[in-house]
């Protein structure tokens, strides 16, 4: 027997590494072998339309009958099926063929398990997202949707349409993103489908600022609390306006007597809250007394981040007793907002606070904590987090009456400050959002809307509703605990057994309305009631957008939907039309040279619209931030994280108060009023007016750019940055990445009349034309006439493509 | 490839082939089977890739049997630039194919540089691998040859 000699050996080896190193994952690399294999790799992701249609022609034994699915020049769904549990199942294996790779990383991220996908870096994200209690409350909404017979249905039906489709996937047609983060599609549960819901809900309602308002009201005190932070804005449209004097223990509130420096001990500078409060909506209805053909109209446009994936897949559904067209949430049976033949529903945020922190009193060993005169045990909940190429790490979560403690010895997270705090929030108690989507797909008027709502829990929602019969309404639908006034706007004390809600506002005392006699439902995240409502309750309401468009419709006279469509993408801020009267009242334009003056009159004659082209708003920004930021002086002196007041008080400030104290600078030995800090600001604003740092653009397109992301953030999955019209106070609320995630404007009669438009496509696949080709349009502020089809005959001559399912 | 046998054109010294003539000859076999292994490695990993059910390596398997067929054969053939050339093309040449027919769907969404890059990591992926299959093939044979 020879030896081996290095002639052979060093190839044969140098074969064996390369092979094994181009198949495995290498720092951030993906397996090249694998990826950049012509045949199978990502190449092969440019063939959507073949991919495509193999999986639809795939035989599948999961539908009871024959169910066909028509795809429309738009990619748009049209399933037209015999039985409920065929509609869902297909809805699943469609949406699944669709957006697969979005649902299922939205499933891992709600659940706390990126770890599984990115390896540890992802820890610390993993931990707060199983300690905020996202999972365990998934877990728990499981039991309960899973027990309501038509939720369960739904949703095993969806589940085993979203399998079907896994199992006839392999590496080829695999989404890209498996491919290039190296790992699979996992089978699909209803669990995760419950997940999803619990990730819109905790980016919908995820802001609390408990800690900071806490620090502000001991900062300031009661009196100057309640001026610069008043829970009714001066100028409102609230949802419900009874006229009726507002309560003053809702209005004013008291500090509360546990709230002192000794409780707040362990405070230290506050860290910047993930979540985004700006997230809003806007939806409004008009009474067929309104418009052209008599028809009631209803609008909505969800302000979300925007990212592609985009959150919304367009589609229509259509069984015996439904026939529904809209969006749906992928990973989610049924559509989320749309329309069906008789009644039309729309979604704003409700913006109610919902999260509260419990200060807590334990045992130094963890194992007591003192709770309304006595010590009880703390339970545990060991949380494996499986971590890619890495040992499991195994969570313990402690759990008191109020919920898990968040942030302890072992997990300071981000916020420090809250340590040994226990954290309520609604979303972690078992709740059943899907059956209110079940439910509307077939409801036929009004009180069929009521009962469909009724499950609604988390987050809070206003729901708008305009029916075939002419009925409009509008309910500001959640849980919403009965609260003393105060009560979760600060910390609470954890070991007092009245500050932990025992009930919840009775579903017909929630804010609604039916028929006004205004015949206008106006809902964009405001505030829903005045102050003669009799419960408290506190959130993170914005007035101007309601106002807008209040004032919009209030004098439109007779209205049609395109002139609905054109409201949707008005840029004018309501609160730039209130303030900028005062601002150029202050200034003396004699003073100024003629270039600044020239400037100045171009201010003066702006009109408050936030439109691309112009560039007078951008010194209106600058102006109006440096009187903000001159008038607040005094916070920067606080040593904690604290809120500026909302520029709706400090225009009230402005108008009504103009000597203030806040208007005099600390860094002057002169007293100033307001008229003083505005002139002092404009020279200031306009110096960097005109001085704009290189590539901040000449107008205010180029100023502000709408950026939308691919989910992973890598840029060449997303769209590439467009100069961009709007304002987050005005209707066309775009900002940075977040801004109208779908438009919708639907007129009801013999035959609902709709058009919509995301900024997205309906595939998620990259490699599909349909990934992002409403972007434009979307951008240009165009729309797309939805087709509505009545039936299967009209669905096949009105679409293109046709799958049949068995 | 078969030597030229001594004498077959010997004994008639009108006809001898001039030296010319003889580097030409091999050359051109020397040439024709370099071309005609190319083309054979390139359809062989082809059909191999194709079937996708396979690991996306089983290629090499072929490539290393190619190698000991080529050296039982004796067939005049470089190996591993032969094999290189024939890899590269292929996946090289197979991403750039799919790149056009679908309309440059994936790639294009990268910068040309980014795009070529891939482009050509992907042929030096398919070249390294297949020429040091055929190379180790060859290598494992020689070595079982007495010295």
């Amino acid at each position: 027997m020879k030896f081996i000699k290095a002639d052979f050996l060093f190839p044969a080896l140098a074969l064996a590494v390369l092979t094994y190193a181009f198949s495995q994952q290498l720092f951030n690399a993906p397996p090249l072998g694998k990826v950049l294999d012509p045949f199978i790799g990502v190449i092969q992701n440019g063939n959507d339309d073949e991919t495509f249609s193999s999986a639809m022609k795939i035989d599948r034994s999961g539908v009871k009958e024959k169910t066909t699915v028509f795809f429309d020049d738009r990619m748009v769904p049209h399933i037209f099926a015999k039985n409920e549990e065929d509609l869902y199942f297909t809805q699943g294996y469609v949406t699944a063929s669709l957006r697969l790779w979005q649902m299922d990383f939205l499933s891992y991220a709600s659940a706390g398990r990126l770890c599984e996908i990115f390896g540890k870096g992802m820890l610390s994200y993993d931990r707060k997202q199983r300690r905020v209690g996202i999972l365990e409350g998934a877990r728990q909404s499981l039991k309960v949707v899973e027990g309501d017979t038509t939720t369960g249905r739904a949703l095993t039906a969806y589940t085993r349409g979203v399998n079907a489709y896994i199992s006839q996937l392999n590496y080829k047609s695999m989404p890209l993103e498996y491919k290039l983060l190296n790992y699979k599609p996992e089978q699909w549960t209803n669990l995760k489908t419950v997940l999803i819901s619990k990730y819109m809900a905790s980016i919908l309602s995820g802001t609390e600022q408990d800690y900071l308002m806490s620090n502000l009201m001991l900062a300031l005190q009661e009196t100057e609390f309640n001026k610069l932070f008043p829970a009714f804005a001066a100028r409102s449209s609230p949802l419900i306006n009874s006229g009726v004097r507002t309560d003053p223990s809702m209005a004013f509130l008291k500090k509360p007597a546990y709230l002192d420096y000794s409780f707040m001990t362990s405070n230290s500078i506050l860290s910047e809250n993930t979540y985004n409060s700006r997230l809003g909506s806007n939806s409004w209805v008009i009474g067929g007394q309104h418009t052209v053909s008599g028809n009631p109209i209803l609008c909505n446009d969800p302000h979300l981040d925007l990212t592609l994936p985009a959150i919304w897949l367009e589609m229509q559904l259509s069984c015996p007793g439904i026939n529904e067209y809209g969006v749906a949430i992928p990973g989610t049976p049924a559509v989320t907002i749309g329309f069906n033949r008789d009644i039309a529903w729309g979604i704003t945020n409700g913006e109610d606070d919902v999260k509260d922190w419990y200060k807590l009193k334990m045992t130094s060993d963890l194992r007591k904590y003192y709770f309304n005169g006595q010590w009880l045990d703390l339970t545990t909940v060991i949380e494996p987090i499986f971590i890619k190429d890495d040992k499991t790490v195994y969570d313990t979560i402690y759990h008191t009456i109020q919920g898990p403690v968040v942030y302890d010895k072992s997990f300071s997270g981000s916020e420090p400050e809250i340590r040994y705090h226990a954290l309520r929030w609604q979303l972690q108690q078992p709740s059943n959002e899907f059956r209110t989507f079940l439910l509307l797909a077939k409801a036929k008027d009004h009180a069929d809307f009521k009962e469909a709502v009724r499950s609604y829990s988390c987050p809070s929602q206003n729901f708008t509703f305009a029916g075939r019969n002419h009925d409009i309404a509008a309910i500001h639908q959640g849980k919403m605990a009965v609260k003393w006034p105060g009560q979760g706007e600060f910390v609470l004390d954890g070991t007092l057994q009245e500050h932990l809600p025992a009930r919840y506002i009775p579903e017909d005392s929630l804010p609604q309305q039916l028929n006004p006699s205004s015949g206008l439902i106006v809902s964009a995240n405001q505030r829903p009631t005045d102050g003669s409502y009799p419960y408290f309750y506190n959130g993170y309401y914005t007035e101007n957008r309601a106002n807008r468009i209040r004032t919009l419709l209030d004098t439109a006279g007779k209205v049609d939907v395109a002139r609905m469509e054109r409201m949707l993408l008005d840029n004018t801020s309501d609160l730039a039309i209130e303030v900028l009267p005062q601002l150029v009242a202050a200034v003396e334009p004699s003073v100024l040279n003629t270039s600044d003056r020239a400037t100045f009159d171009s201010l003066k004659r702006w009109n408050g619209a936030y439109d691309a082209a112009g560039k007078i708003a951008i010194l209106y920004d600058l102006w109006w931030a440096k009187v903000r930021d001159m008038t607040w002086d005094e916070f920067s002196h606080f040593s904690f994280g604290y809120k500026l007041p909302d520029d709706g008080t400090l225009l009230a400030l402005i108008r009504d108060h103009p000597s203030d104290s806040y208007f005099d600078l600390q860094s002057t030995a002169a007293r100033e009023s307001a008229p003083d800090i505005i002139r002092k600001a404009f020279p200031l604003a306009l110096e960097e007016y005109r001085h704009m740092p290189g590539g901040r653009g000449d107008n205010w397109g180029q100023y502000h750019q709408v950026v939308i992301m691919h989910l992973l953030k890598l840029r060449e999955l997303g769209y590439p940055a467009m100069p961009s019209a709007g304002n987050p106070e005005a209707i066309n609320a775009i900002n940075g990445t977040m801004g109208p995630s779908w438009r919708m404007v639907v007129e009801l009669g013999d035959r609902p009349v709709g058009y919509g438009i995301y900024p997205g496509g309906q595939s998620g696949n990259i490699g599909s034309r349909y990934y992002n080709n409403f972007v434009e349009d979307w951008h240009n502020g165009q729309y797309y006439k939805l087709k509505y089809f009545l039936s299967h005959e009209e669905a096949k001559k009105g679409s293109g493509r046709e799958f049949i399912f068995k | 490839m078969k030597k030229l046998k001594k004498g077959v054109a010997g004994n008639l010294s009108l006809n001898k082939p001039s030296l010319k003539y003889m580097k030409k000859q091999h050359f051109m076999h020397k040439y024709s089977a370099n071309l005609l292994a190319f083309v054979s490695i390139a359809a062989i990993i082809t059909f191999c890739m194709k079937i996708e059910v396979l690991p996306w390596w089983t290629f090499i398997i072929p490539m290393v049997a190619g190698g000991i067929l080529i050296v039982i054969k004796k067939w005049n053939v470089a190996c591993f630039p032969v094999g290189f050339l024939a890899g590269f093309a292929v996946w090289a040449g197979g991403n750039l194919y799919y790149h056009n027919i679908y309309g440059g769907a994936i790639l294009g969404r990268l910068d040309m540089g980014n795009a070529a890059i891939a482009i050509l990591f992907a042929g030096i992926i398919g070249g390294l691998l297949t020429g040091l299959a055929l190379y180790t093939g060859k290598a494992f044979m020689q070595e079982r040859k007495p010295a």
